[in-house]
């Protein structure tokens, strides 16, 4: 039997002095102090960065952001194939996409997707284009909306909407 | 005893079972060399040491039936006396044939041979109440190098169990052992024992010129770490 398993066997005394007490307060009011200063630059600095990282990374996947993605490219190839460009409008809660040439708004298209009310946006509409507002619209597909030109008023984006 | 994120550390120790344990004085360097034995003594090691302590075993261990001693040693401030590179080699040459495990905290450094797993306390939370020592651990033998840092929970734990005013006993007795059980393991293999006979405990020229060469080595690497910063 090694000297170790009779010390187990006996109880695990402990003969020896112990160490004195190392604590010390001028060390532990060191380290709250630190901790609290970290703490600090972590909540005022690190933390918006991380939910903003954090947001942006689910939103990706999850929020609207995907959405509004996926509506671009599907803007992008329609606007290439029947040579227009398009603007994308927020009304009524859900998505618009207005096509448009140089005589104006050729075609509206209502998504099926939601939007917040009040955020509506233009999706790589150069800013001249905007100047011409389309005056009346020719629906052309199934997904299309027959508007006359009243609708098309309430559709468009007025002082609210922001280019991006 | 209750280590954290020593997972990569503690197979180091039974693979390099060369393990020089540095840094200030009462930094906690002896305590761990017996915290990281008594893993070894929980497998049923023997241990031998040159400091007072409860699990030490005294007088001759004796080997199994293959000659092997299954043992831990511990030599504390070892690097007082482990100057010499003969020695070391001498007296942990069959390390893992012996199977055993040399620790020697130490704040003088043991000569080159002894210093190829190096741990070090870095941090010590233990004075500002939180019972926690962050140790940083290296191995550097030729080109390879490795390194990583572990935490040890609780290290009063291992208070009492030796005693900590013992200054260690310097003189050969403990050393002078360890070549007993080389030698009594070569003759086990039918070898003769005369290669630990001609031991020469001073340095050699070859001791102080490795020794020189680390130094400057250390010195190099800092400088070029510095180098890399300011870039």
């Amino acid at each position: 039997m090694t000297a170790y398993e009779e010390w187990v066997k006996a109880g695990k005394p402990k003969p020896y002095i112990l160490k004195e007490s190392q604590f010390r307060l001028d060390a532990f009011l060191s380290l709250v102090l630190f901790v609290a200063v970290l703490g600090l630059w972590a909540y005022t600095l690190v933390l918006p960065l991380v939910k903003r990282s954090a947001t942006g990374v689910a939103s990706w996947f999850y929020t609207r952001e995907r959405v509004e993605v996926r509506m671009v490219r599907m803007a992008e190839f329609r606007a290439v194939e029947k040579q227009l460009q398009y603007i994308t409008l927020c009304s009524d809660g859900l998505w618009w996409l207005a096509y448009y040439g140089p005589a104006g708004v050729e075609e509206v298209v209502k998504l099926d997707e939601k939007c917040p009310e009040r955020d509506a946006r233009i999706f790589r509409a150069p800013a001249q284009k905007q100047k011409s507002a389309p005056s009346q619209v020719a629906a052309r597909s199934e997904n299309s909306v027959k508007l006359d030109s009243n609708q098309v008023k309430k559709v468009r984006p007025t002082a609210h909407l922001t280019a991006r | 005893m209750t280590f954290l994120l020593a997972g990569d550390f503690l197979p180091l120790v039974e693979m390099y079972r060369l393990v020089w344990i540095r840094g200030r004085f009462g930094g906690g360097k002896t305590s761990l060399a017996f915290a990281l034995a008594e893993g070894f003594l929980k497998r049923g090691y023997s241990l031998l040491t040159n400091v007072r302590c409860v699990w030490a075993d005294e007088g001759d261990i004796t080997p199994d039936d293959k000659g092997r001693y299954h043992a831990v040693v511990v030599f504390d401030e070892g690097g007082l006396y482990l100057k010499a590179s003969r020695m070391a080699e001498s007296m942990a040459s069959y390390a893992r044939k012996m199977d055993v495990i040399y620790i020697v905290p130490s704040f003088w450094p043991p000569t080159r041979a002894m210093q190829v797993l190096v741990v070090q306390p870095v941090i010590s939370f233990v004075s500002a109440g939180i019972p926690v020592i962050i140790y940083k651990w290296s191995v550097r033998l030729g080109d390879f190098k490795d390194k990583g840092f572990f935490l040890w929970l609780n290290p009063s734990d291992i208070y009492g169990v030796y005693d900590t005013l013992d200054p260690g006993d310097l003189s050969d007795s403990l050393y002078k052992k360890l070549l007993d059980m080389t030698e009594v393991y070569r003759r086990v293999y039918g070898r003769d024992s005369k290669a630990t006979e001609q031991v020469e405990s001073d340095m050699s020229w070859v001791d102080e010129f490795a020794m020189a060469s680390d130094t400057l080595a250390e010195a190099l690497e800092g400088a070029g770490r510095l180098g890399r910063r300011r870039r």
